[in-house]
C-alpha cells in the first residue's frame, strides 16, 4: 500500500483534488491508520492557523482606505508599446466574447 | 500597420484619432481606465495590505498593478477583481521578497525588541493579536507566506499556484511547510514576548 505525502493529503482536506483523486485519498484513508493520523495532524494545525489569521485578516478587510491619489498622468506616457495594450473596458462588458467560456475543470463536480 | 499604437502613442496623434461618441478614443479610454482605478482602489489596497502587512509597501505595488491594468490588460473581462487580486499577489511576492531582504538589514532587530516603534496607523492593526500574527508572518518566506494568506482568504490551489508561479500539484506540500513553520514562529514569538519583559 503507498501512502500519500503530506500535501496531498492536505490538498485532500482543503478539498482541492479533482473527484477520482479524492475517492482515491478517501479509500487509502479508510484502509490505513497511519495517513489517518498524519492527516488528523494536518486538520488541527490548518484550524489553529485559521483561528490565529481571522483577526488578522478582518482587521485588513476592515481597513479605512482614503481615496486614491490621481493616476499619474506620467504612468500614460510610459505605458510601453504593445499591441493588446489598450482595451476598452466598457466595450467589452456590454459586448462580451462570441467565444463560449470554458468549463472550469475540476473542483465543481 | 499590424500593431496598434498604445494611449501614449495615440495622444501625439491627437488630430488624426478615430472619435468614439465625439470623443477621441484615447480620451474615452483613459477615462474608462480611470473609472476601473477608482472603483477598484480599495478593494486592491486591502488585498495588498493583508499580503503584505504594511500600508506603505501595499500603495506602491497598487500603483503597478494598476499600471498593469492599464499596459496589459487581460484578454477578456470576466472577472476584473479576480485578476487584479492575481496581479496583485504576483506582485506583493516580488515587493515581499525584495523587502525582506531589506528588512532583515535594517528593521527585524528594531521589529522584534521594540513592536511599538513600527509604524502602525490603524487601530486594528495595532491590536497586541495582530501585531503577533504581523511579525509571525513577517519571519516566514515570502512564499509560505503567501501561500496561506490566500488559502485562508478563499482563494483555490490553482489561483494560488498561478500566484507563486509554481505547479498547482505542489501548493500543498507548500502549504504544509508554511502551516507548520507559521505554527512554530507562533509559539517562538508566545514565548520571546515573555522573556522581553524581563
Amino acid at each position: 500500500m503507498i501512502c500519500f505525502d503530506e500535501g496531498r493529503l492536505l490538498a485532500y482536506l482543503d478539498g482541492q483534488l479533482s473527484p477520482r483523486e479524492s475517492r482515491e485519498v478517501g479509500a487509502h484513508l479508510a484502509a490505513c491508520p497511519r495517513c489517518r493520523d498524519v492527516l488528523a495532524g494536518l486538520a488541527a494545525a490548518r484550524e489553529e492557523v485559521g483561528r490565529l489569521l481571522s483577526p488578522y485578516h478582518s482587521a485588513a478587510l476592515n481597513l479605512p482606505v482614503p481615496r486614491p491619489p490621481a493616476w499619474p498622468r506620467a504612468a500614460y506616457a510610459g505605458a510601453p508599446k504593445t499591441g493588446k495594450g489598450v482595451v476598452s473596458w466598457t466595450e467589452n462588458k456590454k459586448n462580451p466574447p462570441a467565444t463560449p467560456k470554458k468549463p472550469p475543470k475540476s473542483s465543481s463536480k | 500597420m499590424s500593431q496598434r499604437p498604445c494611449a501614449a502613442v495615440l495622444y501625439k496623434w491627437k488630430g488624426r484619432e478615430r472619435l468614439v461618441d465625439g470623443r477621441p478614443e484615447t480620451v474615452r479610454r483613459t477615462q474608462e481606465f480611470e473609472e476601473l482605478y477608482r472603483r477598484y482602489y480599495a478593494q486592491v489596497v486591502r488585498h495588498l495590505m493583508y499580503l503584505v502587512g504594511e500600508r506603505t509597501v501595499a500603495e506602491e505595488v497598487v500603483q503597478d498593478v494598476f499600471l498593469k491594468l492599464y499596459t496589459t490588460p487581460p484578454p477578456r473581462e470576466e472577472n476584473l477583481l479576480g485578476w487584479l487580486y492575481l496581479v496583485g499577489s504576483r506582485l506583493a511576492l516580488n515587493a515581499l521578497r525584495g523587502e525582506k531582504r531589506r528588512r532583515q538589514r535594517e528593521e527585524q532587530w528594531v521589529w522584534r525588541h521594540y513592536p511599538e516603534v513600527v509604524p502602525l496607523e490603524e487601530a486594528a492593526m495595532r491590536q497586541a493579536a495582530v501585531q503577533r500574527v504581523r511579525r509571525v508572518l513577517e519571519s516566514l518566506r515570502p512564499r509560505e507566506r503567501l501561500a496561506l494568506l490566500l488559502r485562508h482568504a478563499g482563494f483555490t490551489y490553482r489561483e494560488i499556484a498561478e500566484a507563486l508561479g509554481v505547479a498547482p500539484g505542489s501548493v500543498g506540500t507548500i502549504l504544509v511547510r508554511a502551516q507548520k513553520s507559521f505554527l512554530a514562529r507562533y509559539r517562538q514569538e508566545e514565548g520571546g514576548t515573555e522573556d522581553d519583559l524581563f
